[in-house]
């Protein structure tokens, strides 16, 4: 983090991502050896989280990217040396963060920015600030959602190497909004 | 398209206001907002907030579709708030040209749950040999602003300069995935006694800071 810190400061053009797992999961959880915590690169220790947390807070890491990676139970079972990297993230990313960064300094502006505004400008993707005339892309949040736990059951995804599942959550994503159609409404896709 | 009416949500955690919907913009923003004809969202309660962009996605398809397809990707993408997702380019075959980045974005706006930009590869099959067709790419129907070889990160430093020189051309960016290839050879674990208790060969961490 302090050579991004001092990349920044010399005004070179350079930017950081964090995925939700490196901020909430530690190397102890390797003790059972179960695949799903396999990840590239690999998960480290409680300071390490800490460090990524305050550098996601203070502006130092520009954007959160879930390095959403689905393999299927043959390449990620069995022994440890021999199954893939990744884990599948896309489903739970924003309830993962807010749990990672409850006691931190990180407000919905900054949310926004992490994990919408900055990810597109960097892309040159059309930003979206919640403005008249923005194509209507908008994600309603419940910031206070009866505790609720992510299953294999709730997956939409073709694939179920998650390390969330068991996991409780207390944010939700209520509605997800798509160029003006609802995509999305409490974990059912709308398919009209 | 049907218009929306979203009442009482509270914009960024900020202020409460309602969000006019129509024709897939947002018209109007205020406080007690009506329109007769659209449907109604009651969004006390609730944080609204640009739709997530995420810039790291695998989506397997073409190629690895037993894993997922553009399609369930772009599913599980909406449950989680998405309405913009980046797809890597390492499919069989690899993102490496116009046709396939142009296939992965209009199968994405086929399906028509997110916008599916796809990631062009930097080098060519992601060997880190040869640059692939950034230009080509960049200037496709799926008009490719990003470039990685994600996993397989460009270790020649001549080929860097080169992709980071010609990118600029597009205003592109280059993401490098931080990992020196020659210190994690076998790794499987941070390097650590965790990893030395459990027998797993160490992935030191300064193998993410020096490149």
């Amino acid at each position: 983090m302090d050579v991004i810190r001092w990349a920044k400061k010399r005004g070179i053009q350079v930017t950081a991502e964090v995925t939700p797992h490196h901020l909430i999961l530690t190397d102890d959880l390797l003790v059972g050896y179960d695949p799903v915590y396999k990840v590239n690169p690999p998960l480290r220790t409680s300071e390490d989280v800490q460090v990524l947390r305050e550098a996601l807070a203070d502006g130092t890491i520009d954007i959160v990217a879930t390095d959403h990676a689905p393999h299927s139970a043959e390449t990620k079972s069995g022994l440890w040396s021999d199954s893939a990297n990744g884990l599948i993230g896309l489903e739970v990313a924003l309830p993962v963060v807010m749990k990672a960064m409850q006691d931190r300094d990180y407000s919905w502006r900054s949310v926004a920015k992490t994990m919408s505004q900055n990810p597109a400008r960097i892309g040159s993707h059309q930003a979206n600030n919640l403005d008249i005339g923005d194509s209507a892309n908008i994600t309603l949040i419940d910031p206070k959602a009866a505790t609720w736990t992510y299953t294999p059951e709730l997956t939409q995804s073709k694939s179920r190497n998650s390390p969330y599942y068991g996991m409780d959550f207390n944010t939700s994503v209520a509605y997800t909004i798509f160029r003006g159609k609802i995509t999305q409404i409490a974990g059912e896709v709308q398919n009209a | 398209m049907k218009n929306i009416l979203i009442k009482d949500a509270s914009l960024l955690g900020e202020t409460s206001a309602d969000l006019l919907i129509k024709d897939g913009k947002i018209t109007e923003i205020g406080k007690a907002l009506s329109a007769s004809d659209a449907e109604v969202i009651d969004a006390s309660g609730l944080v609204a907030l640009p739709g997530l962009v995420d810039l790291h996605t695998h989506m397997r398809e073409p190629g690895g579709e037993g894993a997922e397809t553009i399609e369930t990707a772009s599913r599980a993408g909406a449950v989680g708030g998405y309405t913009t997702l980046f797809a890597m380019p390492n499919t069989n075959p690899v993102a490496d040209t116009a046709g396939v980045v142009e296939q992965v974005y209009s199968k994405g706006k086929e399906i028509g749950l997110v916008d599916v930009q796809p990631i062009g590869a930097v080098t060519k099959g992601q060997l880190g040999q040869e640059l692939a067709d950034i230009g080509l790419m960049a200037n496709s129907v799926a008009n490719v602003r990003v470039f990685s070889d994600d996993g397989f990160p460009v270790f020649d430093s001549l080929i860097m300069m080169r992709a980071l020189q010609y990118a600029k051309s597009f205003d592109a960016v280059i993401a490098q995935h931080a990992q020196d290839p020659r210190l994690t050879e076998g790794a499987q674990a941070n390097a650590s006694i965790n990893a030395a208790k459990l027998g797993l060969s160490g992935w030191p961490n300064v193998a993410e800071r020096i490149k």
